[in-house]
């Protein structure tokens, strides 16, 4: 069986199982607060690490209120 | 149901080939690009490659001058292997006296346990002709110290490590190297619906040091339309949160691994390269620091540099890696043609936040658009996995199944998602 055939096998597997139980999952997300299924939409996760394992990482930038960039063009390029 | 093999372009599409860019305008405009990084870096070295940056708002945004001096080097080694007449000679003969001063030799001697790191531009520039003995002396004795391996790495930066060290004596990687790659990204799915930033990078990163930047021909632990196809998925998220660093990483996927562009693939190049001429270089993200607003003259451009010289280095490269022979043109949107009606539906399904690859998508001609079902998917599956929707990921592994994309890693991870998440309410 190759890799992408047992990736779709998972999917199949899963959906023919039916153990997904939405009744008892709306239950559990309704006891527990919707917040806690959801996740931010602004990031991947946290960066974290010394500068010297940091190449090719890009610098961090606290945006906040950010300015378009095309405002530090001339910065950037030199024209 | 389409073969999602297919790398043609569905029938009725024949307007497809007549406005696409053609291979020599292709390779002009990635050139052009690929100037523009180059100028950039030229830029970067003069205004932060003495001292780096230390005038940032958060400790992460600053760096010593070591950072830029590295990815200038990395930048200059992918445009001299890969487009040889891009002119790099200069800038080349102008990183010397930066990639080899009194402090990065100090720093060196000083540190066994990165000694590698720090030289890596003294090591990419040996690889392009500008040798030099004493420093290599220098290298060679802190890396024979005792705290050599002080500095635990996780395994792509080990790559790397074996990668500089297979540049730096010129040898051939070794069996190392492929047992290390098994460990990294390459050899390993990583998480594509809650996985972390660092993640992503890991993925990236494994590819251009197992490959040497495109530049070897390498056997990978998994099959690399695997590899590929989670590199898609990497493309999507980032485009959603509008991270365009992690963006063209992720593209460089394609080239690296010497494989035809995806329909994914090269609507996400249309994203990075429209964004990029209209802002002028292709940002890292939506916004800028405003803090630059508050700045002037020299302080100012440093800022603009430091927040930005990144992402366009990374575009640089991407255009650079393009150009390796037997890449097709990157702007050519062409793969099976998938129902429109479904195409719809998917789009319909992902609530809009304006960002830039909304804009691009419906501007595509329908034949395009058509082929972008896999994408807009993955755009769908991930979103709502973000907000908790369990309901719409079931429906959209349904709606995968039916019209075979389901062979994919984001979806067996999202049904083993949803499967863990059934055994919470129970």
């Amino acid at each position: 069986m190759s890799h992408d055939t047992s990736r779709e096998e998972i999917v199949r597997k899963f959906l023919g199982s039916k153990v997904f139980d939405f009744n008892a999952f709306g239950k559990f997300v309704a006891e527990n607060g919707a917040s806690i299924a959801s996740a931010s939409e602004s990031e991947f996760g946290f960066v974290v690490g010394h500068r010297f394992i940091r190449y090719c990482i890009p610098p961090v930038v606290d945006v906040g209120q950010g300015v378009n960039p095309v405002a530090i063009r001339d910065e950037v390029t030199g024209r | 149901m389409p073969n999602p093999q297919d790398r043609t372009a569905a029938p009725g599409c024949d307007r497809i080939a007549a406005t696409a860019v053609n291979a020599a305008e292709a390779g002009q405009d990635l050139r052009r690009r690929l100037h523009l990084a180059l100028r950039i870096a030229e830029r970067t070295l003069q205004f932060l490659g003495k001292d780096g940056f230390d005038g940032a708002e958060v400790p992460d945004g600053n760096f010593a001058a070591e950072k830029p001096l590295a990815e200038t080097a990395m930048l200059l080694y992918v445009a001299a292997r890969h487009a040889p007449d891009a002119g790099t000679e200069a800038l080349l003969r102008d990183l010397v006296p930066y990639a080899r001063s009194q402090q990065m030799r100090w720093d060196v001697v000083r540190y066994p346990s990165v000694c590698l790191q720090l030289a890596t531009p003294h090591i990419l520039l040996s690889a392009l002709g500008h040798a030099d003995p004493d420093f290599d002396d220098l290298l060679a004795r802190s890396w024979s110290a005792s705290a050599r391996a002080g500095h635990e790495v996780v395994p792509y930066r080990e790559l790397e490590l074996l990668w500089l060290r297979s540049l730096w004596r010129n040898e051939e990687p070794g069996l190392a190297y492929e047992q290390i790659a098994r460990r990294t990204a390459l050899g390993n799915p990583i998480d594509l619906l809650n996985g972390t930033r660092d993640d992503a990078y890991a993925h990236t990163h494994a590819a251009m040091y197992a490959t040497n930047f495109g530049d070897w021909q390498v056997r990978l632990p998994r099959p690399r339309d695997e590899v590929l196809d989670e590199a898609g998925s990497v493309l999507a998220r980032a485009l959603v949160i509008e991270d365009y660093d992690l963006a063209a990483e992720a593209l460089m996927a394609w080239p690296l691994l010497s494989s035809s562009w995806s329909p994914g693939a090269a609507f996400g190049f249309r994203v990075v390269a429209s964004l990029e001429d209209r802002v002028g270089f292709l940002p890292a993200g939506r916004s800028a620091s405003s803090r630059i607003q508050r700045l002037n003259g020299h302080d100012k451009t440093r800022c603009a540099l430091a927040t930005s010289y990144h992402t366009a280095y990374v575009m640089g490269m991407l255009c650079a890696v393009s150009l390796k022979d037997g890449m097709a043109s990157p702007f050519e949107i062409a793969g099976a043609a998938y129902p429109m009606d479904l195409v719809e539906m998917l789009y319909a399904l992902i609530p809009r936040t304006g960002a830039h690859w909304e804009d691009v998508f419906q501007s595509l001609d329908p034949c395009e658009q058509t082929a972008l079902a896999p994408f807009l998917l993955d755009v769908a599956l991930m979103r709502s996995s973000r907000s908790g929707d369990a309901g719409r990921m079931m429906h959209l592994l349904q709606t995968a199944v039916a019209h075979g994309m389901a062979n994919t890693t984001l979806c067996s991870q999202a049904a083993e998602y949803l499967s863990r998440l059934g055994a919470l309410a129970t």
